[in-house]
């Protein structure tokens, strides 16, 4: 009769246990789930910087690249391994002394834009080809 | 043969239980606080290189904005150093020094440089 208490006793702790654990895994797995979307957020935000600095670089350094359209505009985009796509865009100014460039350049994953910048080059006109 | 009474008593499971589960708090928090410092750290340093690229973009228009002026009058400006200022932030500048060449502006340096100039024991 003792033992039986006892068994039941050990049995009623199991279940209370168990429900306790679920509960509180629950709750660790949603923050769990939130640091890996904080993580995957940064690491799409460090890629795009990296990428999009890369890309502004080069295009101050060859505004023109490999030529502007009739409106003096150049698109120019590439993705990555890693499925970001970042793209520019250049249009060219005619200033009385050379070339204004304005770069607007962007990186994009699935859709969503990630990060959005602005720059440009001015070029005098010897530098601008004129 | 002596028969050895089972060791797993009343209470033994919720110990277990507890240990488990501030292990798994503890992990989870820590983890969960890395990454938000992590992307914190993240976005300061991408809006660090957006204001540059946004001081940069004035600082060429200033550029062009100064050949312009000395193209439409050449006699107005000296042959010195000229220094251009942007603010990139509350402690960066960005800063570029001109002298004339003919009739537009050379590039002597082009940099970025603390904003409240540096001392020996900063």
């Amino acid at each position: 009769m003792r033992e039986q208490r006892r068994f039941s006793l050990v049995l009623i702790e199991l279940v209370v246990v168990i429900l306790f654990f679920a509960l509180s895994a629950t709750a660790i797995l949603r923050m769990i789930a939130a640091a890996d979307a904080y993580r995957r957020k940064s690491a799409d935000e460090t890629e795009a910087m990296t990428r999009l600095t890369d890309l502004i670089e080069c295009v101050k350094a060859d505004p023109e690249g490999s030529g502007l359209d009739a409106s003096g505009i150049r698109y120019q985009e590439e993705q990555s391994e890693t499925g970001l796509l970042c793209a520019v865009r250049v249009i060219r100014e005619d200033r009385l002394t050379g070339a204004m460039y304005r770069i607007e350049a962007f990186a994009m994953r699935g859709g969503e834009t990630v990060l959005t910048w602005n720059a440009a080059q001015y070029a005098p006109e010897t530098e601008a080809g004129q | 043969m002596k028969r050895f009474p089972a060791r797993a008593g009343v209470g033994s499971s919720s110990i277990l239980l507890i240990i488990v589960v501030l292990c798994l708090t503890a992990f989870s928090t820590l983890a969960f606080i890395t990454a938000r410092l992590d992307l914190r750290l993240t976005r300061e340093t991408v809006a660090g290189a957006e204001a540059y690229y946004a001081a940069d973009a004035r600082m060429q228009e200033r550029l062009a904005g100064a050949d312009a002026a000395l193209r439409s009058n050449p006699d107005a400006a000296g042959d010195g150093v000229y220094r251009l200022t942007e603010s990139v932030s509350d402690r960066l500048q960005l800063t570029a020094e001109l002298t004339r060449a003919g009739l537009r502006y050379r590039i002597l340096s082009y940099r970025t440089e603390p904003a409240g100039g540096w001392t020996g024991n900063d």
